[in-house]
């Protein structure tokens, strides 16, 4: 079992090497980073997200911080990607740093210990999940179902992941399900809006799903389209899991919400006639704690 | 266009009619046309009806309805159905989505009789946008088909 998306930043010979995201499922393409300016480039062109941003953080500290505080460099990325918290990565590797350590043993340190917590995580998951899961999931978690099917089947439990395609990016499309295709893993590929019919018909007997942000009473920030997952969840009496890592004690309602160029709601389509719409594209939404039935945090 | 320059909209769902715009124009601010996966519906058919009627919208992908809700940006939900059944009525895929979160939100739904078009849909489920592979083309047999769906007329009170 393995997938480019479990580790798709990688430090190499005085580079960073960035998965092109928005390539797959049709080509995997590789962008080498040499400079800030750049990894501020693919940061903000979604070439990387999620784990990614997290590896592409760490290492562009490795590579272009000439301060031992990482918080000026954690405040460029946010600049670019407001939602994400990139002042707490930058905290602990101030932690890190200030205890001895040179800033890549850190950095790798941390991002071995990351994935050891990402499998200890879905086996956590794994135990909670129903004998035959239909699992319903969005956007992409960098490897961690393939994880997690792992874990199933080491309890002897059967699983099916139905994979929303997220619109625009399509990440569920073009990353979760083409992984989980990749592994020979059981999926099906649905529209976002099907969600509610599956459910309805006994087809989803439980929610996985990653979190950008998290809480200590349990709220999340996600890809846009969880909460609505999450609402229709909690109607249908089905219980909703968020993988979270990091959570803070604040008010979620205080967290920018990134609002892309509305032009890229249009993604992947053709249609030129349509490039000055009046549109919105907000990259993210709010799931409040109510409609979270656990946040599986990750312990690193 | 900020999501907080959006207020009391109407959100639009199927494929609209003439007659119905010109209703839901009356009583409106704005209109918001989500996409309306996999066929495209609101890009392909609704958008230029309301451009012809020089009605003022906003375009938005599905996954945002949640969030429009959420911020209570939306005021009236209308669904545009293909017949009525002995349950309810019956409408374009997604409409359960759209109803329930409506519900859950306390966001009253209107319902209107769909339109007609002679726009040939070019997508049937989530493996194409506009005709074109969004996946290998081996993965076909691994997409669920969209379908029509039943709204209960409980959802819909």
């Amino acid at each position: 079992m393995n997938s480019p998306l479990l580790f798709p930043v990688r430090l190499e010979d005085n580079k960073i090497i960035v998965l092109d995201e928005t390539k797959n499922p049709f080509t995997e393409e590789y962008i080498d980073v040499d400079t800030l300016d750049k990894a501020l480039w693919v940061l903000g062109a979604m070439k990387t997200r999620s784990l990614g941003q997290v590896f592409l953080f760490f290492y562009s500290c490795v590579l272009f911080s000439q301060d031992s505080d990482f918080k000026d460099l954690a405040i460029k990325f946010k600049k670019v990607r407001p939602t994400f918290d990139f002042l707490m990565l930058a905290q602990i590797l101030n932690m890190q740093v200030a205890k001895g350590l040179a800033v890549k043993d850190a950095v790798d340190r941390f991002i071995k210990g990351f994935d050891i917590a990402r499998k200890k995580r879905a086996g956590e998951l794994a135990q909670l999940l129903p004998k035959n899961s239909s699992i319903i999931t969005i956007c992409n978690v960098n490897g961690e179902l393939i994880y997690l099917y792992d874990e199933l089947k080491t309890w002897d439990k059967n699983c099916i992941f139905y994979v929303c395609e997220t619109r625009p990016y399509l990440q569920g499309s073009r990353l979760t399900f083409w992984e989980l295709r990749e592994n020979n893993i059981p999926c099906r590929l649905i529209c976002d809006s099907q969600a509610a019919v599956l459910m309805q018909n006994d087809m989803i007997n439980c929610v996985v799903v990653g979190a950008d942000r998290a809480t200590v009473k349990g709220d999340i920030i996600n890809k846009i389209g969880t909460y609505a997952l999450a609402r229709l969840a909690k109607h249908f009496d089905i219980p909703f899991y968020a993988l979270t890592q990091y959570p803070r004690d604040i008010d979620i309602d205080s967290v920018e919400i990134e609002e892309r160029d509305p032009k890229e709601a249009l993604m992947y389509l053709s249609d030129e006639d349509c490039s000055d719409m009046p549109a919105i594209y907000p990259a993210f939404d709010i799931t409040p704690a109510d409609f979270v039935t656990r946040p599986m945090v990750l312990k690193v | 266009m900020k999501l907080k320059e959006i207020n009391k909209a109407t959100l639009i769902w199927g494929l609209a009619s003439r007659e119905g715009l010109e209703d839901i124009k009356q009583g409106s601010s704005i209109i918001v046309v989500p996409e309306n996966r996999p066929y495209m519906v609101g890009l392909k058919n609704n958008i230029p009806l309301l451009k012809e009627k020089g009605i003022d919208f906003i375009y938005c992908n599905d996954t945002s309805l949640g969030l429009l809700f959420y911020k209570e940006k939306i005021k009236e939900t209308v669904i545009f159905f293909s017949q009525v059944v002995e349950e309810g009525i019956e409408a374009i895929s997604g409409s359960l989505y759209v109803a329930l979160l409506s519900k859950l939100h306390n966001v009253p739904i209107k319902i209107m009789e769909q339109g007609t078009s002679n726009i040939a849909f070019l997508d049937n489920d989530a493996s194409t946008l506009e005709g074109n592979l969004i996946v290998p083309k081996r993965d076909k047999e691994c997409i669920i088909k969209a379908d029509s769906e039943i709204i209960d007329e409980e959802v819909l009170r």
